[in-house]
């Protein structure tokens, strides 16, 4: 291991690792949002079946 | 514990830290479901069509290399049989074992599920079976299951992982000779009593390595048609069998066993047992991760369940349904355990060929090659251990997603998948981590 190298694991995180933990993060949350957008978008066609499926639920 | 089942690679063979590698894949999993939720929205591979004819079932052409192969692999069971019952009785120094546990359980793991069920062209069993005349049932006519469906392969392949993980004397050319002749019987039993479907269905081998074929790019319709498909579309179009969730748990968590018996803790808990107390503990070991690994798919199968207000028709029918879906996943662990294996050890197939039952032979001039441990680094072996990990859990999850839309509406298919995520997602970081971290 080099020096730098040592020297950025002996405090806590080194910037790659710590963009390393951070961008996956960033691409789920973009992700997540899009899929959310699109699940929205879809649902006029099966809105009707989504709506009794979570009434059974909630029914127990 | 068997002397053959070990590997190389660690932890040490990384350039990054075991965190980095368990996070990492985590991610990787979490971004592909909801990448699939974004751009997947229909189920594809389900609905996938048959791909271009390679060879079609029935021609003189297909039945000739049926025969051919068929003619190979019964001249070769003959071979290894007595190899094992009648070669010298060491490990290293007779064909049989290191055939068992490395060319073919390592090897047609691999091929079958990267290009197409191998295993069902050289079946001896079913050479055998046809060859006393096994008869026919209703249930070989009509294409259903026999009563047992898989519930006696997934018995057999438990045996198997047994005597390869737990008992000392597995490696043992007597031992598999023995086992061998086993299997044979209640192959052959099985197919006079319930159908020459037994032969497909209870031996564990070609259960397993049929449900691995049904990943791979080149596939047998019904007809016998060996056509091009997309890999995962004959698993996605696969219709689960009674038996077949017990039969990929136990592959699953024998291999999760596997990843714990080379942690240091199982070391420090079972080093100083020896003879039977070290045999009852390592039963107990394998059984508990096969029960550990069932207890988790189902207990996410009953959330799921839950989660969709039992549309699909209770947590059995649910876990039939994505069963499927967990087959790459024990290929996967199947790779990162044992590729090493098949990598070096494996190359003593050929000098063993040349002399299968130890007598100082020289048949094929390969009896002198030694094991060329250069073939492939430490560190290159780590990559593929955590690659093929990986790998194959994204296509656990592809699998289920497509599975999910097939089954429920909208929004419901994806909130079916979060329990079976949570667990794939366990899965790669407890998988990682067992084999890494030791």
């Amino acid at each position: 291991m080099t020096d730098h190298a040592l020297l950025a694991h002996s405090g806590g995180f080194s910037w790659d690792e710590a963009l390393f933990l951070v961008l996956p993060v960033i691409v789920l949350l973009i992700l997540t949002r899009q899929a959310r957008k699109k699940a929205e978008e879809a649902e006029p066609t099966d809105g009707a079946s989504e709506t009794s499926a979570e009434a059974t639920t909630d029914d127990g | 514990m068997n002397l053959l089942a070990h590997g190389v690679g660690g932890r040490t063979d990384l350039p990054v830290p075991t965190w980095m590698v368990g996070y990492g894949a985590a991610a990787v999993l979490l971004i592909s479901f909801a990448g699939l939720a974004v751009f997947w929205r229909n189920e594809r591979l389900e609905k996938a069509r048959p791909g271009p004819l390679l060879a079609k079932g029935g021609s003189p052409a297909s039945r000739a290399t049926l025969a051919a192969t068929r003619a190979f692999g019964l001249a070769f069971f003959v071979l290894l049989l007595a190899a094992a019952l009648f070669g010298v009785d060491r490990p290293l120094e007779n064909l049989a074992p290191i055939t068992i546990y490395v060319t073919f359980w390592v090897g047609l793991t691999i091929i079958c599920a990267l290009v197409g069920d191998l295993y069902a062209l050289l079946d001896p069993y079913e050479t055998l079976a046809s060859g006393a005349g096994a008869g026919a049932t209703r249930d070989d006519a009509d294409g259903g299951a026999t009563r047992f469906g898989l519930w006696p392969a997934a018995v057999g392949l438990f045996a198997f992982v047994w005597l390869e993980l737990v008992y000392d004397e597995g490696s043992r050319p007597r031992v598999l000779g023995v086992g061998m002749l086993l299997l044979t019987a209640v192959v052959l039993v099985g197919a006079f009593v319930l159908g020459q479907r037994f032969v497909r269905e209870g031996n564990p081998f070609r259960a397993w390595f049929g449900l691995l074929g049904a990943m791979a790019p080149i596939g047998a319709d019904r007809r016998g048609n060996v056509r091009l498909r997309w890999p995962l579309t004959g698993l996605a179009q696969l219709r689960p069998l009674p038996g077949t969730v017990a039969l990929v748990i136990v592959a699953l968590g024998s291999t999760a066993f596997d990843g714990i018996t080379r942690a240091t803790w199982w070391s420090d808990l079972t080093g100083d047992l020896d003879g039977v107390a070290s045999t009852a503990a390592a039963t107990a070991g394998l059984t508990a991760a096969i029960l550990v690994v069932a207890a988790l798919y189902l207990g996410s199968m009953r959330i799921a369940d839950g989660l969709t207000a039992g549309k699909a028709g209770g947590t059995m029918r649910l876990a039939d349904a994505f069963v499927h879906s967990l087959v790459p996943i024990a290929f996967a662990y199947a790779v990162a355990h044992y590729v090493s294996l098949l990598l070096f050890e494996g190359q003593a197939f050929w000098a063993l060929l040349s002399d299968p039952f130890g007598r100082g032979w020289n048949v094929f001039g390969t009896a002198g090659n030694r094991i060329d441990f250069m073939v492939a680094s430490p560190r290159t072996i780590s990559w593929i251990q955590v690659a093929s990990i990986v790998l194959g859990h994204v296509a656990g999850v592809v699998l289920a997603h497509d599975r999910a839309l097939a089954l429920f509406p909208g929004k419901q298919s994806t909130r079916s998948q979060y329990p079976l995520l949570v667990v794939m997602v366990l899965f790669t970081v407890a998988g990682l981590v067992l084999l890494l971290g030791g």
